[in-house]
Formats: structure tokens, sequence, C-alpha cells
């Protein structure tokens, strides 16, 4: 753990117990209002109150202990996204005076801050991720494009500003799905919904590429490659071939032909045939 | 207010039990992803086709098969199904429960298919031609001479729904009803993307066919896959590692996957001819499509027609089927629709039985054998009986002789021998 994340705690834990102070005062001046307002239940509360500030004064010297705890977590926690400088970094945002006011309140800080941690730090990994996929994209793009025509032309999914564009499209429609599974979801569902989520949105992405019409160029012309490519080795076999004095793929296939149009007109006149009644 | 020391260790709780659910569910998640790859690396062995059946007839690049029914087949309605030349028809018999076939059958009908097989070197010449007027002709014979009958029905389902209609066209007098279903039939309406990326100024079938002599299956295929690129890998990986414990799930994938791989070339003459004329110059809607030297014209198909669409369908989009009945001479059609896509209308609970009891229903309302079909009554003596009200051979069965015979003027011994050949 760095010094400034422990400092951040020590900072913390002040904070905390400044809080419980301020507490502990409101709840004397409530008490003191109550004995006003209900004689007879002042002795009964007070004993419970006497009860109960007992145990809390003793669970308040345990506190260092649960520090520890939370450091745990902390660590845990830093461990499992396995981004230290980006960790400590948004750690540091997170001021420690978010910390204050009434319980209610800071519980309801802690759990947003803690949420924009997971959620930072998950955006950070992807992020680190989706740019790697990027540059792996347009580099396949490039390199496709390059073997089927001029460099100066555009790629056949659109210009390079259009992928970009559709590239930074996609990421924000991945980040913002991303932050209302966050939301809306149980943490054990998260990974799954988003995967699902993100099927559905990279279905839809590729559907809209595939339906247009730089795309319908791009496959036709792909396609003539591929075959250009096998038209030249039937024809690269076949000179050699003719060059052993062998018959060539396309005398054999002259033979099939022949073949097959004998047997069609054999077949027509067996119809005929079956077509003339038999008592006739 | 609760215990404020309490508060903070739960809320402090609450944070580790976030980080640890979330970890669980991402280990959950591996888990099944890992379960699913490892389902597809050994695929269980899953059965298909297993409605009883018995070749009648076997071909060279083509079987017809009779289904067992359970009794009377020749009391009921024959109908042939003409498969697509894609894949293997076992998509329409896939698993008891979900079965065209079955469901069919089951309807009171006397089911027949053709099987195409997956055609050798020596057959890539085969054209449009030899397939309808040779191999849908002959098992049409065939059928009509088991079943002692003029005219039979006939469900043409994709490509084969194509050819049916071209078929019946050409045959018309073979045809009892015509059932389409899923069937490419006006391109010029077809928004989908096999159309798109079968346009001229993009695709040369002749090239394919150049290259490789047929249009090879593992193409096809990979075009199909194509269409849906996410969904046909990461989404259907996804959906198997969601079900891989529901061992009906897991079944039906695998039966799915073992169809969608089993495909089959196209001879090439016929796959140029089918992207060319229909796909790129729309004949048969047009009637210019031309097949053995004969015009296939609309106007010829003068039987009841059903189409049937897919809602959903993407491979042949519902807009290519629609205006069908509309552009044929018949009197009779009628359009079913279902919330289903191409597959759907064959394996989907969601058609069976109803869809298809419904499909079974309009075959059976359809099969009126027509008076000339009985051995002896020519076009006059079916006139007669027509104006007697008897309009049908199930009329004549049901007539009785003494009474027709006063109304036609006909002898009752020539009326007995008539509803004894019925």
């Amino acid at each position: 753990m760095t010094k400034e994340m422990e400092e951040y705690f020590d900072e913390m834990t002040k904070g905390l117990i400044s809080v419980w102070e301020d507490f502990y005062a409101q709840m004397d001046e409530h008490m003191e209002r109550m004995q006003e307002q209900n004689a007879d239940n002042y002795q009964k509360m007070l004993d419970a109150w006497k009860d109960h500030s007992q145990r809390i004064t003793a669970e308040k010297e345990s506190l260092e202990s649960d520090v520890h705890t939370f450091r745990d977590f902390t660590e845990t926690l830093q461990e499992w996204v396995n981004a230290s400088s980006e960790f400590g970094r948004i750690m540091d945002d997170l001021s420690p005076t978010d910390f204050s006011g009434d319980f209610d309140d800071m519980h309801s800080k802690y759990m947003e801050n803690l949420r924009v941690l997971l959620l930072k730090n998950l955006e950070l990994s992807w992020k680190k991720h989706m740019e790697k996929q990027k540059e792996l994209y347009d580099q396949w793009m490039v390199d496709m494009w390059t073997n089927l025509k001029d460099e100066d032309d555009e790629t056949p999914l659109g210009s390079p500003m259009d992928l970009q564009d559709n590239w930074i499209e996609f990421s924000k429609d991945f980040f913002d799905m991303w932050e209302k599974n966050f939301e809306k979801g149980e943490p054990e569902d998260m990974l799954h919904d988003t995967q699902r989520d993100m099927v559905r949105l990279a279905s839809k992405n590729i559907e809209n590429i595939l339906t247009s019409e730089p795309y319908a160029m791009f496959q036709g012309s792909y396609l003539d490659n591929v075959l250009d490519t096998k038209i030249t080795q039937k024809e690269l076999m076949d000179t050699y071939m003719e060059s052993l004095n062998l018959p060539s793929r396309n005398d054999i296939l002259e033979v099939y032909e022949a073949i097959h149009e004998l047997t069609s007109r054999v077949r027509k006149l067996e119809r005929k045939l079956d077509e003339i009644p038999v008592d006739v | 207010m609760d215990d404020p020391l309490a508060q903070y260790q739960e809320m402090t709780q609450e944070g580790i039990d976030i980080v640890a659910r979330f970890q669980k569910g991402l280990i959950k998640d591996f888990e099944e992803i890992d379960r699913a790859l490892e389902l597809l690396r050994s695929p269980p062995d899953v059965k298909v086709g297993q409605t009883p059946c018995e070749v009648i007839w076997e071909g060279d690049i083509a079987d017809l098969v009779r289904y067992e029914g359970k009794d009377d087949e020749e009391k009921k309605p024959p109908l042939l199904l003409v498969y697509a030349l894609i894949n293997e028809p076992y998509i329409l018999d896939l698993q008891p429960g979900r079965s065209v076939v079955e469901s069919l059958l089951n309807s009171g009908l006397d089911v027949y298919m053709i099987d195409w097989k997956k055609p050798e070197k020596k057959y890539q010449f085969e054209t449009m031609d030899g397939y309808v007027n040779h191999y849908i002709d002959l098992c049409v014979d065939k059928v009509r001479k088991i079943r002692n009958r003029e005219a039979i029905n006939i469900l043409g389902y994709c490509m084969g729904g194509t050819l049916s209609a071209i078929y019946a066209s050409l045959h018309p007098e073979k045809v009892q009803s015509l059932t389409l279903m899923a069937a490419g039939l006006d391109f010029e309406n077809d928004p989908g993307l096999l159309k798109k990326w079968a346009e001229p100024e993009y695709f040369d079938p002749e090239k394919v066919v150049e290259a490789f002599g047929t249009c090879p299956g593992d193409m096809l295929d990979f075009s199909y896959s194509a269409l849906s690129p996410v969904d046909n890998t990461v989404g259907k990986l996804l959906s198997l590692a969601d079900n891989a414990d529901d061992e009906k799930f897991v079944e039906m994938f695998f039966r799915m996957e073992k169809w969608i791989h089993d495909s089959k070339d196209i001879p090439g003459p016929t796959f140029s001819k089918f992207v060319k004329d229909l796909y790129q110059q729309n004949k048969l809607m047009d009637n210019k499509l031309m097949v053995g030297n004969e015009l296939v014209d609309l106007n010829d198909l003068n039987m009841p027609i059903l189409t049937l669409v897919g809602e959903y369908d993407t491979l042949v989009p519902p807009e290519s089927s629609l205006s069908f009945n509309d552009a044929v001479a018949s009197e009779k059609t009628e359009l079913m629709k279902a919330p289903v896509g191409h597959i759907g209308l064959s394996v989907s609970s969601k058609v069976h039985p109803d869809l298809w009891k419904d499909v079974a229903r309009w075959i059976k309302d359809n099969d009126i054998e027509s008076l000339e079909s009985i051995k002896w009554i020519g076009k006059k003596s079916a006139s007669k009986l027509r104006e007697a009200s008897v309009k049908d051979v199930k009329d004549l069965k049901s007539a009785d002789t003494e009474e027709l015979a006063k109304k036609t003027g006909i002898s009752e011994k020539r009326i007995k021998k008539w509803k004894e050949r019925a």
C-alpha cells in the first residue's frame, strides 16, 4: 500500500471518529429532550443508553482493527484490479472530506465512491483492451484493403474517419451499457448482462456495416479475388498437365459434360416411353 | 438511529460483498463458457430424422421416401414435400414433437419427400430443367401412380418452394394444391442481405461455377453465417453457456448445429440460373423465366395456393413471397404467417403443432379430386354430374345412385361403375 493511501485511511478514520463524536453529542441532546417529553420512560431509556454507550466505547477501542479490515478489503480490491498506479491516482481523487455529515449521507457517499472506484478501474482496463483492439482492427483493415485497392482509396467500410467514428461510437455505447448494468444490476450478473448486451450491440453495429453499399462492394471484390486466384490455379494446373501430355481438368470436365448431355437426352426419352399407355 | 459503529462495519462489509459477488459472477460465467466450449469440442451424439420411412425410389441425385403413417394411408390426401437443394431435408423432421413430417402425418396426410443427395462430381452439370422436369416430375408421377391420382398436393420449402412453383406452372394438371413455405419468389421486393450481395454489380455466379464447377456447400454455409456473424459465433456460444445444463436445449442446439454444417454443393448450371434469372432479374414474377425451352407462366398456376412465411425470416424475407398470391391465376389463395424465422417454420415450438395443423387442414380442404380423374368420366358426363350438384369425387361417392340417374339421364349401371372406381 502506498504512503498516500496510508495517510488517506488515517484521515478517513479521524473523520469517522469525529462524526461519531458529533453523533453521540446529538444523542445526548436527544435524550434530554426525551426526558422532558416523557419522564416515565426516561430511566429505562437512560439505562439502555448507558449500556449502549458502554458497548460503543468498548467497540470504539477496536476501531483500529476495523481499519485493518478495511485495509485488507482495499488491498484485495487493489490486487483484483491489478492496476496499482491508476488505483492510487483514483484514490487521491476521492477526498476524505466526502466522509462527513450524518451517517446516511456518509454511507451513500461511501457506496457511490466505491462504485466510481470499481467503474473507473474497469473502464481503465477495458479502455486499454479496446485501444489495443482498435490498433489491431485498424491495421487489419489497412492490410486487407491494401491488398485489394490503391492506398488512396477509401476502405471498404468507408473512409478512415468513418471507421474511427464507428469505433468511437461503439466504445461509447459500450460504456453507457456497462454503467447502466452497474447501476441497475446485481454484481453477480454484471458481467453476464454486459456480455449479452455487448453481443446485441455488436450485432447491431455489424448489421449496419453488412447492409452498407461499401461492404457489398468490398465483399464482391474480395470474392472476385478469391475466385480469380482459384481460376488461375486451375489454368496453371491445366498447362502443367498438357505439358505432360495428360488430359487436363478441362478435358475431363468436357467428357463429364458430354455424358451429362447424353444422360439428359436418354432420360427424356425414357419419360416419353413412360407416358405411352401400356394397354395401347 | 442505529449503532453507528455497526453501520460502519455494515457498509464496509457491503463493499466487500459487492466485490465478492462480482467475482463469484465472473467465475460462474467463465465456468459456464468453459462448459459450452467443452460441449462444442465433444458434442453429444444426436438423432435426427426419426420418423420411420421407406425409400420407394432410388435415383442418382434424389431418393423418394414415403413416411409411415398410422393407418389407412390410401384414404389420406397425398402430399409430396419438395426440399431445397441446400443442406439436408431432415430439418423437416428434426426431432419428435418439432417435426413438420410428424405433424402432417398426425393430421391425416400421406407424406412423401424428395430427398436430394449430395451430387457427385459427374452431376455438377445438372440444370434447373433436369431438377424440375426430370426429378420432381418423376417423383410426382411415382406418387400419382402409387395413389392412383391425376394430381397430388405439393409442399415446397425454401429453394424447393421456388422449384415447386416453377414445376406447378409447367405441369399444373399434376398439382392438386401448392404450398410454398418460405419460398423466394419475388426477388424485386426482397429486402434481404443475400439479395443485396447477389446484385450483378457485386456478384457473378458464372465465376463461382468457373472456379469450382458447382457452388460449394461450404461457401453457402459461410454466406449464411455471414448474414449475422456475431449471433452466429459469440451469441451462439453464450446461449449454449446459459443453457449448458438444460439437456433438452443442448440436444436441440446440436441437432441444429449438425444440420447447419451438413451442407451440399449445388450443381453449377442450376446455381447460376437461380442467381441470374431469379435473384438478379426476377424473371419468375415477370413471366419471363424459361426452363427447358418452356416459358414459366404464373397464369398457369390455377390450383389452390397456400403461401407460408416466417415474419422474422432474414434468409427469405416475407416480402419475397407476399406478392406472389396476387400474381397467379388461382382464385383460391391463402397466406399464413408465423412469428418465427426461416428455420423456425420447421422447428420452433411456436409452430408445433398449431400452425402445421392449420396447414394440413388447408391441404385436406383443398384436396378435391376432379370427376375427370375417374376412368371413363369424360367432359360431357362430368358436366352433367356438375349440373346435378355433384362437383367432385367425394360428392359422387355420397350421391344416391337412383336419384342421380334420374337427374342426369345417365344409366344407374354407369353411375354404379363410376362409384366403384371412385
